[in-house]
């Protein structure tokens, strides 16, 4: 998952003062993340090591494989998501808010739950394949292309096109010309965005995969779990990371231009809008709502064994999992993170609103440019000696859980952070209020929004968190995700039943958290 | 090259807008039509561009109905209201927009190199004829949402003017500019219209304006207060 913090500041305050709201944040990501990927680049600096290691042929066959699928998931992603933004920027239609909403589950959902999804609806024979991998990628990426598209068409005032008409563009050239051009800063950012989250795609391929169908970040688990090859896994991860930072450096460079708001006023949609949109609203929902009905269904009965399981005691069918304590373990990492995440961020955001280095900015980056896989490859085996060896500690998963989601509540607090005028700030201190008072009865509630959403984005991150809690869990902190991951690998009907049942119950509390707490979806 | 606009009305969701409108441009000639907001001066402008299209009526140039034609193919001009210049190309791009989007397809894709050449030129001396004219030379690379309220105004002028239209709209080309601006504006717009023999239609709400800029002046009337609107 990728976004990156705008970098933009406003009043002058002093530099220091900056510092200080972002500290928490810089050192919750040096330690988490900054020192195990310098340690992961330490274990492959001697000459040859990385070159060897990216020889070899399954790595080859990876690189291959995440590319092609890459390249191959982002052009069919592209291609939807712009025809859906076209038709939720232009035209007015009954629906077009549920259409709207519906297009944005899909990236909420962890990925695990999108995984099952697709497990219940294709048919065995392409369930875990080229097909399904890229479906799955599709469903869950269109709603990048979509927001990122969908406001620049919007402002395309309809007098913008007659403009051109007038000036004798042809209806084709008006598309070619004027709607293609106007959107391609966008286009080009949310095809970058799918590519990078394609590529380093994890827990839908190793669901999804199977041999010869791996994707990089995979191949670093299995190289580093199952075969122990460390400085392998080491040397793939690096070069990843380097991948990605490159791309998302692309990404942040291009300069957005700013367009005028102009009126824009939505058409009555024609037919093959409607169609389109009932197609694809369709499409997003049938896994959704096939893995609903698979965790109700065995062999054609209905049954309510699959949920019923979930509340149970461990059984030797289900690998002796105890899953009503997996669900509490996973609700509190999900509290826990949310409290650890959103007070840091929204400092950080504080900070980086008011004036900070590139330094600040660019550490404050990391977490978006190194996979959830890297990161806990890297602390698996960065704290392995005696006084630093936190990786059983209780409270590292829901540590780790925060830090994935820092870059998110920054980037979602920071406009908040930003409209609260200054002006306002001067008025209070005016009238006599103290720095602290001011603080308290001036930013803390218009800074309200940014805390809900920062709770419900970091909640909902937590619950699915899947990449770095596949290396740094153990018997007795599984979550939810792993355990629905290790279902899905059991043989038989009851295991089945109870992953598809575990599944929907985190797809729903996934997007009740999202539904009450973004009010962007309410308003 | 003149215009002749014959009893147009004009419906939209069983509200009458215009009511059995008619005006005639000779060659050369501008003629302003006046009246309150919401009278229907926009709408006329459109119906005579082909983005509305009319209930019923005709719309003529030297004679020859286009009434039929798509508005791509009427060479019929515009300024916009709120200039309406194009968000992702620069000032040049902008006022060659109508020179490029006519580049016969053909040419586009076999033409030789030197026809090729000869065309860029051509293109880049129109687009520095046309920033003379409206007084924004060295324009050419500014990005257009650097430009000032009044510049963009003369980038859509210029824009119009280049693919030398048969007819050129000006649809309240110097509303909500300030005092100073609007008059220098206005002296230029004068001075432009008289050089280039364009024949022009003018919509304000300004008399005075319309006085100053048009050889004629035309009423347009509410048509819920008066059915039958005057018509010249």
């Amino acid at each position: 998952m990728t976004v990156s913090i705008a970098h933009r500041s406003r009043h002058g305050h002093g530099r220091t003062r900056s510092r200080l709201w972002s500290l928490p944040a810089l050192v919750v990501i040096t330690f988490t993340v900054l020192i195990p990927v310098c340690v992961l680049a330490f274990e492959v600096v001697e000459p040859g090591a990385l070159r060897s290691a990216l020889t070899r042929s399954s790595v080859v066959d990876a690189i291959r494989f995440s590319v092609w699928q890459a390249l191959c998931s982002t052009v069919a992603t592209l291609f939807i998501g712009t025809v859906m933004a076209w038709i939720l920027a232009r035209y007015e239609f009954r629906g077009r808010r549920f259409a709207a909403v519906i297009v944005t589950v899909p990236f909420v959902l962890p990925t695990v739950v999108v995984a099952s999804a697709f497990l219940a609806l294709l048919p065995a024979a392409i369930e875990r394949s080229f097909t399904s991998i890229l479906l799955a990628h599709v469903f869950f990426n269109i709603s990048v292309v979509i927001r990122l598209v969908t406001p620049l068409w919007s402002v395309v005032d309809p007098d913008l096109m007659a403009a051109a008409r007038t000036l004798g563009a042809s209806p084709m050239q008006i598309v070619t010309r004027l709607l293609l051009p106007v959107a391609r800063p966008a286009v080009t950012v949310a095809g970058s965005l799918v590519f990078v989250m394609t590529f380093t795609s994890y827990g839908i391929v190793r669901i999804l995969g199977g041999p010869g169908l791996n994707t990089v970040e995979v191949e670093i688990y299995r190289r580093a779990v199952l075969f122990g090859d460390v400085s392998g896994a080491a040397a793939l991860a690096i070069a990843q990371t380097l991948a990605v930072i490159s791309v998302i450096a692309f990404i942040t460079r291009r300069p957005t231009r700013e367009l005028h708001r102009l009126g824009a006023q939505r058409r009555p949609a024609p037919r093959w809008a409607l169609g389109t949109v009932s197609f694809v609203v369709v499409l997003v929902l049938a896994p959704l709502v096939a893995m609903s009905l698979r965790s109700m269904y065995v062999d054609g009965r209905v049954t309510t064994s699959g949920w019923s399981n979930l509340v149970g005691s461990p059984s030797p069918l289900m690998s002796n999992i105890d899953m009503p304590s997996v669900i509490i373990r996973s609700a509190g990492f999900a509290l826990i993170a949310a409290a650890i995440a959103v007070p840091i961020g929204i400092a950080a955001a504080i900070g980086l609103a008011q004036r900070s280095g590139p330094l600040v900015r660019a550490i404050l980056n990391i977490p978006v440019a190194t996979s959830a896989v890297v990161v806990g490859f890297g602390i698996l085996i960065t704290y392995d000696t005696t006084p630093f060896d936190i990786r059983s500690a209780w409270w590292l998963i829901p540590m780790i859980h925060a830090v994935v989601a820092l870059p998110f509540v920054v980037r979602t607090a920071l406009p908040v952070v930003q409209s609260i005028p200054q002006g306002l700030r001067d008025a209070a201190a005016v009238l006599g209020a103290t720095p602290l008072r001011r603080w308290w009865t001036i930013d803390a509630p218009l800074l309200h929004p940014a805390f809900a959403t920062g709770l419900g984005l970091s909640m909902a991150l937590s619950l699915g968190e899947f990449g770095a809690t596949s290396f740094l869990t153990r018997r007795d902190s599984q979550t939810l995700p792993i355990v629905i991951d290790q279902l899905l690998g059991r043989a038989g009907e009851t295991a089945f039943t109870t992953a598809m049942a575990a599944s929907t119950g985190l797809m729903l509390l996934t997007a009740l958290i999202v539904v009450t707490f973004d009010s962007s979806l309410r308003t | 090259m003149s215009l002749h606009v014959e009893s147009i009305c004009v419906e939209i969701d069983g509200v009458t807008i215009l009511d059995s409108v008619s005006l005639d441009v000779p060659t050369g000639s501008t003629v302003a039509v006046v009246g309150p907001s919401g009278v229907g001066k926009s709408t006329l402008l459109r119906v005579i561009a082909g983005i509305i299209e009319p209930t019923s009526g005709s719309i003529s140039i030297d004679g020859v109905d286009i009434s039929s034609l798509p508005v791509h193919e009427r060479t019929v001009a515009m300024v916009f209201q709120n200039d309406q210049l194009f968000p992702h190309l620069d000032v040049s791009h902008n006022i060659a927009f109508g020179l490029d989007v006519t580049r016969p397809l053909m040419m586009r894709l076999v033409s030789s190199r030197r026809v090729r050449r000869e065309w860029s030129k051509e293109r880049k001396d129109r687009v520095t004829e046309m920033l003379d004219l409206v007084g924004l030379s060295g324009f050419e690379d500014r990005d257009t949402g650097s430009l000032s309220g009044g510049e963009a105004k003369r980038v859509a002028l210029a824009r119009a003017l280049a693919p030398a239209p048969s007819v050129l709209l000006l649809d309240e080309p110097l509303t909500g500019l300030d005092r100073e601006l609007h008059d220098r504006l206005m002296h230029d717009l004068g001075r432009i219209l008289e050089k280039t023999g364009t024949t022009t239609v003018l919509v304000t709400h300004d008399v005075a304006e319309a006085k100053y800029l048009a050889d004629r002046v035309e009423q347009l009337r509410a048509c819920v207060h008066d059915p039958v609107p005057e018509s010249p």
